[in-house]
């Protein structure tokens, strides 16, 4: 299956793991992502914040890249795909703004009709890979292991698709597939205040910290995400009183192909584990995986 | 033939002059072909008004009459009445609505005058081309239909019976009593919902004149105003219910049991069973999903114990026939499944509850014997009862329940009283319009209940903390202390909406009544006439016309009630005498139109081959009209020829402006019919001009 | 708030209508006041005002108010709100409009920054088409408080050492027909 491949700049910069192990379970899959040429910020929460047009603009002309393609834009990031996403039913409803979009892209020598189909990479995964392809993957069936399925905001709000935006279950499908078990919690739709990671850390940190205690009270043994920002947060949430946590406990965050790929025997630098900023992650998780395949004698 | 024809324009106060320039809407009327005279006048339904007609017609010896006014819904018959009194039979009068469709609805004041001189040269062609029909009257059945056996219907079924006609009360399930038999007290004066009702009840199922036919269903629809002719449906209860005593020995041994709806599905009932205990009529009926002899072939219990051998596993579902005059529907409503807002909470967790749920609970006769427990057994300290589930709600239903903040009310006075539980009520307005009911709000207040003005944004759990147990937490804003509350509690109770009851749409189709975009039905007129319907021999009561109480609910019966009352005693109605003509030289026997006619008034004789139309069964609703391949079917005073030169009228009017008024108006005007595509006109011209 | 007198024809500049002509405020006038918004976002207890009183003071008309205030600033753009606001306020959408709307009137607080980092992304992206993390932050710090940068440091050198932060910014490809989309863009704001 061929499609487009959207990053977003986080893949390209903080979340180089979760675009290394996408990578790294794709071929297995049987999918192959063509990174889109030249394409730019879609301009996230922030750039809206100052200029709406600009903003529309910026998501816009990674469409218009995209549509002559013909292939799905798949992308990982979750405020990639909302941005993306707005800017083109703005643009497919017509009206005074796609009319200033559409001139802005003229200007630049673009233009973009509304052909492109946009996805989200779990989504994709669940609708059009499929569980079945995905489940024949698994090698290691991760059966006893507790995974907390972690959304965070946008892959389910304002637009959550196909699924239930108030109990959305693409995540616990994927954990399913490789046989461990999805505790779901009561804040797996809730924002962990990432957007304030670097305005308001006071305020984000409280946020996050009441996530990660929620996946620690249904005792899971590890969170997953969709969310490379959400990956990112949670993590920096557990640097507390100027240290680290100490192993047990640390609550091991992954990128949720980092977590598939570890039912199919990717090994743990392909899956780019050490690149967590909890350090100790690759060690606790191949520990947890050992633990469950030893209990369960596989 | 060439025609007198007088076109009177209305102002309506400033309803249509503040935007339509009237003047010149009836200087241009009069030069339209056959007009002989147009006039404009302030309030043109006014007894001044009419009389302008009358003297008009008289003096002037017209053949026509154009009243450009309000929609038809409002004055046709005032005007018809008008015209018909100095003898111009009043097919003969049209009416031009430039309220409704012109005035009301147009922004831009030159458009709108445009658009009201089409729709005038639009009734003055058609009036060019009408005949002078008859008028009709036909007899009506002495015999009233009530669809819907809770209070309205027992309302109504009561006063009509009593009048002195026969009343057949059509009700589907087993028992008549509807959601106010499930009701513990009632709002204001906390009397016993069942010590008022169940008299009502008795009243239905032992007065001569009422034909109580429960467990039934309305079928099918036929007839005629005044004579309708109703299919019905009898559900095999499989008991016969003429050797049955209702003494219930039954009931005891049955070993299928199934989750109880009257109890909103806590608790349970048996295979074979009544409704409730004073189930009105009190015959037990067999479900046959829940019966194991059905589903297995094996059993038959409770035959063996009825000393009457009342019990039938062969009985038939029957179908009866009746003929009616007047109608009255009365369904009720069903409430908002709370489900759809998972954020409450309602489905999983145990002690969320819905507000029927905890009036079954209350209630003495129900499945907690009037004890309000909690999941496990407990009694509450904390219940919170959450205002406007599913009810003024955008994403939901948009209006208002009417009931809920009184009923929420209730229940915090009726919980706390059981319980002495500390109650909170999450409110975003109280709405207490009624006798007494600001006072029971205020009593309430006293009584230390809480109020928090806010929406529940969530319920969540705390989860068990050791030996004590969960408690539920419930987050609203408090807007007017102006800081977030999380209450913790250990029940909360979810006022959910009112809707149409499950089948509403079908019983609007089967009756023809039309349902607002909620699906209640509608009324003839909001303020006028809030009982009758568009269909002068039906009406409606109760809730299935919109939330109500049980006094408002009550006083719409008795109205809707005398509505039918008032139709039967005056014994004729006029029906209207257009009526559907089949030109036999073009009609191929294809019999499209036997098929589709509502009213079953076409025939075919199959001897010579010939369809015709019973004149007096015909509605002329002009259903066979449209569906006739041959184009041999044709309307009174809607034949082609007439509709055509309507529609040239309104087009010539438009091509003799263009050469006439200036260039802007003239465009505008021959490009765009409505004023809508006029001012979508204005809006591209002004995207042009940000692209550049 | 100083004043608990509102003097309307002085406070009013019809902040609201401006709003509510947006495409994203159709609905504002339609305000129910329920605190839904407020009891559904994740950082209204930790706001001066909450995301209703947001509505109710554009409604009376406290334009400076509202501008100046970092409530819109700290929306984290979770969309709970939205989703659950019974009037159907798009009220994140709302929240950009503000912000958007703060910077143009240089109404934004003045005390706080916060509006100053999204700007900094913003120029960022316009000039490089993607966004450099670690040109942002180091920019964002150094204007805010320098000395925050050595808080910052383990965490940061932790992120060095996982190669997690890129110091190599993005070149783009098409840089002219890019800038002309920008250019062109930033002049056409509503
Ligand atoms: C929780 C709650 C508490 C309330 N408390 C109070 C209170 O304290 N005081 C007060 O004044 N009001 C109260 N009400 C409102 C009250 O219940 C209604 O005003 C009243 O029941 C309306 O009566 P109705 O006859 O219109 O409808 P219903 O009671 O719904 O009766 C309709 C009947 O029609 C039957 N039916 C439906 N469709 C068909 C069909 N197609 N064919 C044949 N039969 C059909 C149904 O089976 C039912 O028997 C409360 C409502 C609720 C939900
Ligand atoms: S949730 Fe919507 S209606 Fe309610 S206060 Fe907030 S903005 Fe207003
Ligand atoms: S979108 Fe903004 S205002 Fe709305 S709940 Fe989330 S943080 Fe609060």
């Amino acid at each position: 299956m061929k499609c487009l491949y959207y990053p977003g700049c986080s893949q390209k910069g903080t979340s180089r793991s979760y675009e290394e192990s996408l990578f790294a379970i794709s071929s297995k899959l049987g999918v192959s992502l063509h990174e889109l040429e030249d394409w730019n910020c879609c301009g996230t929460t922030s750039v809206v914040a100052v200029n709406k047009v600009l903003s529309l603009a910026l998501a816009a002309r990674n469409l218009a890249l995209a549509e002559p393609e013909g292939l799905p834009l798949v992308t990982p990031c979750p405020s990639c795909w909302l941005s993306l996403t707005r800017a083109n039913r703005v643009i497919k409803e017509g009206g005074p703004l796609a009319e200033k979009v559409r001139v802005a892209l003229a200007a630049g020598g673009l233009s973009y009709n509304g052909g492109t189909v946009i996805r989200h990479l779990m989504e994709f995964m669940v609708n059009e890979i499929g569980l079945e392809r995905i489940g024949q993957c698994v090698s290691t069936h991760l059966t006893g292991l507790r995974v907390a399925p972690y959304y965070g905001c946008q892959v389910v709000r304002p637009y959550a698709g196909e699924d239930d935006p108030y109990d959305p279950q693409n995540l616990e499908k994927l954990i399913d597939a490789t046989g461990a078990l999805p505790v779901s919690f009561e804040l797996k739709t809730a924002c962990c205040g990432g957007a304030m990671m670097a305005t308001r850390k006071d305020i984000g940190r409280q946020m996050s910290d009441k996530i990660l205690q929620g996946a620690r009270t249904v005792e899971a043994d590890l969170v997953v995400t969709p969310c490379p920002l959400c990956q990112l947060n949670l993590e920096l949430a557990e640097y507390k009183n100027g240290r680290w946590p100490w192993e047990e406990a640390e609550l091991p965050v992954l990128n949720l192909t980092q977590f598939l790929g570890l039912a199919m025997d990717v090994s743990p630098e392909k899956l780019a584990l050490s690149r967590s900023i909890v350090p100790g992650v690759k060690r606790s998780v191949t520990g947890a995986l050992l633990q469950t395949v030893s209990t369960t004698g596989e | 033939m060439s025609r007198r024809i007088a076109v009177y324009v209305c102002h309506c106060g400033s309803n249509i002059a503040g935007k339509v320039d009237v003047r010149s809407v009836s200087e241009m009327a009069k030069s339209l072909p056959d007009v002989v005279l147009a006039k404009e006048y302030q309030f043109m339904c006014s007894e001044p008004g009419q009389e302008l007609i009358r003297n008009d017609i008289r003096e002037c010896g017209l053949d026509g009459v154009v009243v450009a006014a309000c929609s038809p819904l409002m004055h046709e018959g005032t005007f018809r009445a008008a015209c018909s009194s100095v003898g111009l039979n009043h097919y003969l009068m049209q009416m031009a609505n430039i309220r409704e469709q012109c005035s009301w609805v147009t922004e831009d004041p030159d458009a709108a005058t445009e658009k009201a001189k089409s729709i005038v040269a639009g009734a003055v062609g058609k009036l060019r081309s009408l005949k002078p029909l008859a008028e009709r009257e036909v007899p009506v059945v002495q015999s009233v239909l009530v669809v819907g056996g809770g209070i309205a219907g027992i309302q109504a079924a009561i006063q009509c019976a009593e009048a002195g006609y026969k009343v057949y009360l059509v009700e589907r399930k087993q028992s008549i009593g509807g959601h106010m038999a499930m009701l513990d007290k009632t709002f204001p004066t906390l009397d016993c919902s069942a010590c008022i009702l169940t008299p009502k009840m008795v009243k239905v199922g032992q007065h001569p004149n009422i034909r109580l036919l429960a467990y039934s269903e309305v079928e099918a629809v036929g007839g005629y105003a005044g004579n309708m002719k109703v299919r019905i449906r009898r559900r095999a209860a499989y008991v016969d219910h003429e050797r049955c005593n209702g003494c219930g020995l039954c009931q005891e041994r049955c070993p299928g049991k199934v989750s109880n709806e009257f109890e909103q599905g806590k608790g349970e009932r048996r295979a074979i069973y009544t409704l409730f205990p004073q189930a009105v009529p009190s015959k037990p009926v067999i479900d046959r999903e829940a019966c194991i002899y059905f589903q297995k072939g094996k059993c038959r219990a409770c035959e063996k114990l009825c000393r009457q051998g009342a019990v039938d596993f062969e009985q038939k579902d029957l179908i009866e026939e009746i003929q009616v005059g007047a109608i009255i529907l009365a369904t009720g409503h069903s409430t908002f499944d709370a489900r759809k807002m998972p954020q409450y909470g309602y489905g999983k967790y145990a002690d969320v509850y819905t507000a029927l749920e905890v009036e079954r609970m209350v209630n003495s006769g129900g499945f907690s014997e009037g004890h309000i427990r909690l999941s496990d057994g407990s009694t509450p300290k904390a219940v919170a009862i959450v205002h406007c589930v599913g009810s003024r709600d955008q994403r939901h239903h948009p209006y208002c329940s009417e009931i809920c903040c009184m009923y929420s009310l209730k229940l915090a006075h009726l919980i706390k009283e059981h319980t002495d539980a500390t109650v909170y009520n999450l409110y975003i307005d109280m709405r207490c319009v009624g006798k007494g009911y600001e006072e029971f709000f205020d009593r309430l207040m006293a009584e230390g209940v809480h109020f928090v003005r806010g929406k529940v944004a969530s319920v969540a759990s705390n989860g068990a903390n050791g030996s004590e147990r969960g408690k539920l937490l419930v987050r609203a804003e408090d807007t007017l202390a102006e800081v977030i509350r999380e209450i913790p509690v250990d029940m909360v109770v979810l006022a959910t909406a009112l809707e149409p009851t499950q089948g509403t749409e079908e019983v609007g189709k089967l009756f023809g009544v039309a349902r607002n975009q909620a699906g209640f039905f509608i009324e003839q007129h909001p303020k006028l006439n809030p009982f009758g319907t568009s269909n002068v021999c039906t009406f409606i009561a109760g809730t299935c016309a919109g939330p109500k109480d049980i006094p408002y609910t009550v006083s719409q019966a008795s109205a809707a009630a005398s509505g039918a009352i008032t139709l039967l005693r005056q014994g004729k109605v006029l029906v209207e005498s257009i009526a559907a003509r089949n030109r036999e030289e073009h009609c191929a026997s294809c019999l499209t139109c036997v098929s589709v006619c509502p009213y079953g008034a076409i025939t075919h004789e199959k001897e010579n081959d010939r369809v015709s139309v019973d004149e007096t069964l015909c509605q002329g609703c002009g259903t066979c009209v449209a569906a006739c391949p041959a184009g041999a079917m044709e309307a009174d005073n809607y034949t082609d020829e007439q509709i055509l030169e309507e529609i040239e009228a309104v087009l010539s009017w438009k091509k003799s402006i263009k050469t006439k008024t200036h260039d802007v108006l003239k465009e505008a005007i021959v490009e765009t019919q409505s004023a809508g595509a006029y001012a979508e006109k204005h809006q591209l011209e002004d995207r042009d001009s940000i692209a550049t | 708030m100083k004043s608990k007198t509102l003097v309307q024809a002085k406070e009013d500049h019809g902040l609201l209508e401006e709003i509510a002509a947006l495409p994203e405020g159709e609905r504002v006038l339609s305000c129910l006041q329920c605190g839904t918004c407020s009891a559904t976002c994740p950082v209204a207890a930790l706001l001066e005002h909450s995301p209703r009183r947001i509505f109710a003071m554009i409604r009376a008309g406290m334009k400076e108010q509202v501008l100046g205030s970092v409530t819109p600033w700290l929306c984290s753009s979770c969309y709970d709100c939205t989703v659950k606001c019974p009037a159907q306020i798009k009220i994140t959408e709302v929240m950009y409009a503000l912000k958007r709307r703060s910077i143009r009137e240089g109404l934004a607080n003045q005390n706080s920054d916060v509006h100053r980092f999204y700007q900094l992304f913003t120029e960022i992206v316009c000039k490089h088409g993607r966004i450099h993390e670690l040109l942002l932050l180091l920019k964002y710090m150094a204007l805010r408080h320098p000395l925050s940068m050595l808080s910052q440091g383990p965490v940061g050198l932790r992120m060095f050492g996982t190669g997690c932060m890129r110091v190599q910014p993005h070149r783009m490809k098409y840089r002219e027909s890019f800038a002309k989309i920008v250019d062109k863009a930033s002049l056409l704001e509503e």
